[in-house]
């Protein structure tokens, strides 16, 4: 609340809303064997009904069209980084809002039902562990 | 969350006596400090001998009628004698939470309101001393009516009546929309509250109901000659059977009635044009001597108060209002805390207020950093004190000269967040966009650095909060991604990725030989224990740990958390973190230091609510 005083004395109340993002990141992800032995790993933001809630509780329509109207807004991941079951750390590339790509290539045999755990980031600094199974 | 010949002003002229010690000899006889029962049950527990807080963060006060003044005060319940000493209250006396909103006074003590429910505190005895709480919820007003009963007005909670100081509170019902009851007064045997987010209401047949066209901002209330005089946000308005009419466009925090002085004379208390006189009908015209930013007044027949940002004013009758400086740190709100090698100067950092020196317990502001500046940390470096704001790194000299690295001189970024003086003299600074070291003038960032170009996950020129060393030379970086560890412009990374860490926000280290200590923002310590090229990483769990918020000291760990000082033996998995809540006044505990020589060392802990001092580890 901010109590604005004019100059010819006349006083007006505002209101300033803000929201404070706690809302960890969600991610769909796409692991994609190559024929050369190497996995394509894609990982996208997916906002959810309650991030948008949380900063737009106004906002009308399918939750799909409110991804598309907000995602530009609310879109905040920054970083996506995976972590192989062989050790190896990789970073995705961040190639456009909210998408993240990236090739890992192991170095020796993988074992069946291995999984690649994910860690992302938003702007906020909340994080959102993943595992995913390779295909 | 930072200062040799300081060219500073006195803050403390009043002596404050914390009742604390006092408090620690009768801990058994006083059955309602409930805290310290806890604490003293607990041979281990860590536990404030005396107390350092912000009094002149004046919320409201109360002339008694046994001479003297009650003062609430966001470092706890001042008690000011007819000769001008004073003892202050906090949690570690038994009040529920040490930021005091209001204070009443009724029988031979004072009610009083705080952020975390109402306390009646007596006065009678050598101390004075908490006989009774109740509620939990912030209770902003408390009100005695002239039946006796006494009214407490909470903050989302709603508005309690106790039929007499024994009583049990019972909560009113309310068929109107205001939950944060802001103030409460009476007229003709009518109860009125004013709520900050809705009308005003009145207590009609036991239940809270609306008057009718009523301002919705409510902040003040008093009954002044035969009207009803009401300080909303929005202005000042005159209540009665013609509806509301506008007075003032004040922004009233507190208003009192004048008696004797004309039927309709009041003082309000105005955040931004100080104390203002006048009547219900006139002009009002204001006090040359109390500070403007006013909260609250109190007339309690000839003796006057007002609670300002700045301290208390009082008056006796028609004389002049002059200030009674109760003293403290600059803030409450405290971020940092560093003493000289010698334990003889203490710097105080707030996250609001700048910072101030306490040396041979008199409180002098850090020259060279504004009124309002945000401390980050603080590092003494011989006489010379390095102080970490959010606009930049300040070099406090000897002789008291000051000296501000930004951006401009080669910080990575000008919101600077951790000091470390290594051995070798150099000074390493942690800044929002990596750390950098210091060498007399020069400027040089840890690694090569190009403003606004992306800096890959393996450089450690990421937001940096905590930096450590070991004797080796190995550098430690608590980032926002993680711990970063090394030497020699070569670094490596323990993360939430690697396995290492269980949240990449690193806020706090400690090195105790080869382990290290990393505080996390939001899931604990890890232990990580280095032994060549390997490392082994242990989750000691601790919850939310506060910036610079670790500290190993005779065997034991200790972390400034959120959620209390939380302490823990090192060595063993099994070892359980034990809560210390008599450690500091505040709940929210943001730095611990180790201040003097180890023979009369002290324990400093602080927090949101001003800083908790005992015996050291």
């Amino acid at each position: 609340m901010v109590r604005i005083t004019h100059h010819d004395g006349r006083v007006e109340i505002m209101k300033l809303p803000y929201v404070v993002d706690t809302q960890r990141p969600n991610l769909d992800v796409a692991v994609r064997a190559k024929g050369n032995g190497s996995y394509e790993i894609k990982a996208k933001q997916k906002l959810t009904q309650a991030e948008i809630d949380a900063q737009a509780p106004n906002a009308v329509g399918t939750i799909e069209e409110k991804r598309l109207r907000y995602a530009s807004v609310l879109t905040d991941a920054k970083r996506v980084e995976v972590r192989a079951p062989d050790g190896q750390l990789l970073t995705l590339t961040h190639v456009r809002l909210g998408e993240f790509v990236g090739t890992w290539t192991p170095v020796g045999p993988v074992a069946a039902h291995g999984k690649l755990r994910l860690v992302a980031v938003d702007r906020a600094l909340n994080e959102r562990v993943i595992e995913v199974e390779l295909p | 969350m930072r200062r040799a010949g300081w060219r500073a002003a006195v803050c403390a002229l009043v002596v404050v006596a914390s009742a604390s010690a006092e408090a620690d000899a009768r801990a058994d006889a006083n059955a309602n400090a409930n805290a310290n029962a806890n604490a003293n049950a607990n041979a281990n527990a860590v536990r404030a001998a005396r107390t350092m807080t912000a009094l002149d963060d004046a919320r409201a006060c109360q002339p008694l009628a046994r001479g003297g003044f009650a003062v609430a005060t966001g470092g706890g319940l001042a008690i000011v004698g007819k000769d001008g000493t004073a003892r202050a209250l906090t949690s570690i006396d038994g009040l529920p939470e040490t930021r005091v909103h209001a204070v009443a006074e009724q029988g031979k003590g004072v009610w009083v309101g705080t952020e975390a429910g109402a306390a009646y505190v007596s006065l009678e005895g050598a101390a004075p001393r908490v006989t009774r709480t109740v509620l939990d919820a912030p209770v902003h007003v408390v009100f005695t009516s002239g039946s006796g009963a006494i009214y407490l007005g909470t903050r989302g909670a709603g508005v309690f009546r106790l039929a007499g100081a024994d009583a049990k509170p019972e909560l009113l019902r309310s068929s109107v929309t205001g939950t944060h009851a802001a103030a409460i007064a009476e007229k003709d045997g009518i109860v009125y509250v004013a709520f900050s987010n809705g009308p005003l209401a009145r207590i009609d047949g036991g239940v809270l109901k609306g008057v009718d066209r009523s301002p919705t901002h409510g902040q003040a209330l008093a009954t002044v000659g035969t009207d009803l005089v009401l300080g909303d946000l929005e202005g000042l308005y005159r209540v009665d059977a013609s509806g509301v009419t506008s007075i003032a466009s004040v922004d009233a925090r507190g208003i009192a009635a004048v008696p004797n002085a004309g039927g309709a004379s009041m003082l309000v208390a105005t955040y931004g044009s100080g104390l203002m006189a006048g009547n219900t009908r006139g002009a009002l015209r204001a006090d040359p001597v109390v500070a403007k930013l006013a909260r609250s007044v109190t007339v309690s027949g000839a003796a006057r108060c007002v609670a300002t940002t700045e301290g208390v004013f009082v008056a006796d009758g028609a004389s002049a209002f002059h200030k009674v400086t109760l003293g403290g740190p600059t803030s409450n709100d405290v971020t940092a805390v560093a003493a000289s090698a010698s334990g003889t100067r203490i710097a105080i950092g707030t996250f609001d207020s700048g910072a101030s020196i306490s040396e041979g317990g008199v409180l002098r502001r850090v020259h060279g950093l504004d009124r309002n500046e945000t401390i980050s940390g603080l590092a003494w470096q011989g006489d010379r004190l390095w102080v970490a704001t959010a606009h930049g790194l300040v070099r406090v000299d000897g002789d008291g000269s000051a000296r501000r690295f930004t951006s401009h001189d080669g910080l990575p970024n000008s919101y600077t967040r951790a000091i470390h003086v290594l051995s070798t003299g150099r000074v390493l600074v942690g800044t929002d966009a990596g750390a950098a070291f210091i060498d007399g003038e020069r400027v040089t960032p840890l690694l090569p650095f190009k403003k606004d170009e992306h800096v890959p996950i393996a450089s450690p020129m990421h937001a940096t909060w905590a930096l450590a060393s070991s004797p080796d030379g190995t550098l430690y970086l608590g980032t926002a991604a993680g711990l970063y560890f090394g030497k020699d412009g070569h670094f490596e990374r323990a993360s939430l990725a690697s396995g290492d860490l269980e949240d990449d926000w690193v806020t706090a280290l400690a090195v105790d030989g080869r382990d290290v200590y990393a505080g996390t923002y939001s899931k604990g310590v890890t232990q990580l224990r280095f032994a060549g090229e390997k490392r082994t990483a242990t989750q000691l769990g601790g919850g939310y740990v506060n910036t610079g918020g670790l500290l190993v000291a005779g065997g034991k760990l200790y972390a400034a958390t959120m959620d209390q000082l939380l302490v823990r033996a090192i060595g063993g998995t099994g070892a359980a973190w034990q809560a210390m809540p008599a450690a500091a006044p505040g709940r929210d505990v943001t730095a611990i230091h180790i201040v003097g020589r180890p023979e009369a060392a002290e324990l400093w802990v602080a927090s949101r609510r001003g800083i908790g001092i005992g015996a050291a580890p």
